[in-house]
């Protein structure tokens, strides 16, 4: 039987904490069992998202197949066969896929909806390649540039799931992955280009941004200035 | 509507409720009863199956007609399930036979969920009791149908499952019932379908006590407490722009219009206090709760706010509207007013006697209030015995409320004993 040495209450015998403050129970000479039968059964979190989820669900469809539905009718009537709603039906899958299986996806599945986003846009933007006949430009550009880029934001989601990025180093690590996908991009271009490998627009983007990136890192090494920041900043 | 199979019209309370319910939000509130021994679940499905044809208003399910909804029989049994960690969850139509009320066991406990379009606490408490009466019977004690239980050797009389709103004498008058909004805990709302329950058991002869030495009854002192912790916590958080007070008070229209009816019959009171105004101590708050109380809690002023209401109800063109559009009116409505003009509700049920026979088997009585429909904190009490059972009833992560009135209870010397549903950390 132990009081809350907070609020002053008796706590009831399941109660390992204080309810009114959360204040752990504190018995000394009898504590708190964690297989005592509790007073009122606990909530389950499995049971309580299944509705919103099939509400949301059905909306997600709903917002998938008229639009979709709607470009295919258009397209059919006014061109006689099917043309242009090839992309915008594509483009709809795609938000599809990347609003619904995040939702269905059981948590700390980050890599794998990752995984899956990139495969679906690789697989959009091949597609575009095919229909539009606007020669070769999927495999020696868009696929490493992509591929890079989702490499970048799972190695950020590592670092920062391992404990090793705050809100600042988020923002440093963001801003320097900007400018190396921007040089790799041109690298890409100039390499399906057959030209020589140097950088032209890319640097001027690449600059600031590495500029920034190191700025925001230097500030997080350096506790007088953070604070500095954080006393002026603050709101 | 099926042959053969009775219906009612929803009284004149009632008709809000189906109106506003939506999927994830709707009126609902619970009474259980805490026995001193496990509950036998097979026991207390006999007991539901002998009890609910006393019953015959709370075996039906909700039903669309073109201008108003209706309650329409029900054949099929009521099964009584294990309780689960959310209680009060919205009904929904299709399921369980669209039974609005809904019985669960948990350890000791007997509870019993009731769409608040069946009715009020106080025929939620003779439901509650009457079941276990009947229960502890079919375990083989001596326990009469009596202080509050119904006898289910009785036949249902149709003064039970009347509309007790349309038998009293109503004034053709319309009283405005314009309240602005209210001052609102700062809260974090839950996940939705979450209700965190936390209870309280108070000695009740000390917290009369109390409150008598304010010159107030229990109701007064628990709604002056609320008022205090609230006017403190506006001081603290939200010192520049101050809002009114208001405490929701139901208040049982059987104690001024004895009926037997089962179905809704109360009406609320609106204490209220203004710190726009000045400062409160919490022996002035107390002083104008309980002249509030003394001045609202009487007949006329209550048939009025009544009479409107009904007024509304019998507006021809409202009549005259589809339900679809009803809903929507009555939906806005609600959402503009409803709960944003309340800081908070007490529902007290008062002394629940026990079936006599049953006090050695029934330890206490308990009320418990749905999910708020904003993020709030609701707070329900019934007295069984030497024992107040205050239960918060909330959809917040915040336990500002109960804790401050807690608090503020044992700092006047009354011991509080709190359970919860809450998860450990
Ligand atoms: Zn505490």
């Amino acid at each position: 039987m132990a009081y809350c040495v907070h609020c002053g209450v008796k706590l009831g015998e399941s109660e390992n904490q204080c309810p009114l403050c959360h204040t752990p129970a504190l018995d000394p000479h009898a504590p708190p069992d964690p297989a005592a039968p509790r007073a009122y059964p606990v909530r389950t979190p499995e049971q309580e998202l299944k509705r919103s989820k099939k509400l949301l669900l059905f909306l997600c469809i709903l917002l998938f197949l008229v639009p979709s539905a709607l470009c295919l009718i258009i397209d059919w009537l006014t061109g006689g066969g099917l043309s242009w709603s090839i992309y915008p039906c594509g483009a709809l899958v795609m938000f599809f896929i990347c609003t619904i299986v995040p939702i269905y996806l059981p948590r700390h599945k980050g890599y794998a909806f990752l995984a899956i986003s990139f495969i679906t846009l690789s697989a959009y933007l091949l597609m575009v390649e095919w229909i539009s006949q606007s020669g070769r430009w999927f495999f020696p550009i868009v696929f490493p540039s992509l591929l890079l880029a989702f490499i970048i934001i799972a190695l950020m989601t590592l670092f920062y799931r391992l404990g090793r990025l705050n809100k600042l180093t988020v923002l440093a690590a963001f801003f320097a992955a900007v400018g190396m996908e921007c040089m790799a991009v041109e690298l890409f271009c100039r390499l399906a280009a057959s030209l020589p490998l140097t950088f032209q627009w890319a640097i001027f983007v690449a600059a600031p941004c590495i500029f920034l990136s190191l700025s925001l890192f230097y500030i997080n090494s350096n506790r007088a200035i953070r604070e500095e920041l954080v006393r002026r900043l603050h709101y | 509507m099926a042959k053969g199979k009775r219906w009612y019209r929803l009284d004149n309370a009632a008709k809000l409720y189906p109106a506003v319910a939506t999927s994830r939000w709707s009126s609902i509130f619970r009474l259980s009863a805490e026995l001193t021994e496990d509950i036998r679940p097979d026991l207390l499905q006999k007991a539901v199956d002998k009890v609910m044809p006393r019953f015959p208003a709370f075996k039906v399910r909700m039903r669309k007609g073109f201008f108003w909804y209706y309650l329409e029989e029900i054949k099929e049994p009521l099964q009584v399930v294990p309780d689960s960690g959310h209680p009060c969850m919205p009904f929904r139509y299709h399921e369980n036979h669209g039974y609005l009320i809904r019985v669960f066991y948990y350890r000791k406990r007997i509870s019993a969920e009731f769409f608040h379009s069946l009715t009020d606490g106080s025929g939620g408490l003779t439901f509650i009791k009457t079941l276990t009466a009947e229960y502890l019977r079919l375990c083989g004690h001596q326990v009469s149908f009596d202080q509050g239980a119904l006898d289910i050797r009785e036949k249902p009389t149709p003064e039970e499952t009347r509309d007790a709103f349309m038998h009293m004498p109503l004034p053709k008058v319309r009283i405005p019932r314009k309240e602005g909004r209210a001052y609102h805990f700062p809260a974090t709302p839950a996940i939705p379908h979450t209700l965190y329950t936390i209870a309280a058991s108070i000695p009740a002869d000390q917290i009369v006590e109390k409150a008598r030495e304010y010159g107030a009854t229990v109701t007064e002192y628990l709604v002056s407490i609320i008022l205090y912790t609230a006017f403190l916590d506006q001081e603290k958080r939200r010192p520049g722009r101050k809002k009114p007070l208001r405490v929701s008070v139901p208040v049982n229209m059987r104690s001024f219009y004895p009926s037997a009816t089962l179905r809704n019959f109360s009406s609320f009171i609106n204490p209220c206090i203004d710190p726009r105004l000045g400062d409160y101590s919490f022996k002035e708050i107390i002083r104008e709760v309980h002249a509030f109380m003394r001045y609202h809690l009487n007949p006329r002023l209550l048939c009025g706010a009544i009479a409107t209401n009904v007024a509304d109800e019998k507006n021809p063109v409202c009549r005259a509207a589809p339900l679809f559009i009803k809903n929507l009116i009555i939906g806005t409505v609600f959402r503009r007013s409803g709960e944003r003009g309340f800081t908070s509700t007490l529902s007290n049920l008062g002394k629940a006697h026990v079936p006599t026979g049953g006090e050695k088997w029934i330890r206490r009585f308990e009320m418990q209030l749905g999910s708020p429909s904003l993020p709030l904190c609701n707070c329900a009490a019934v007295t069984t015995g030497n024992e107040l059972r205050l239960l918060f009833s909330s959809n917040i992560l915040e336990t500002t409320l109960p804790r401050e009135m807690l608090r503020f209870l044992v700092e006047e010397g009354i011991p509080v004993e709190v359970e919860s549903n809450m998860e450990g950390s």
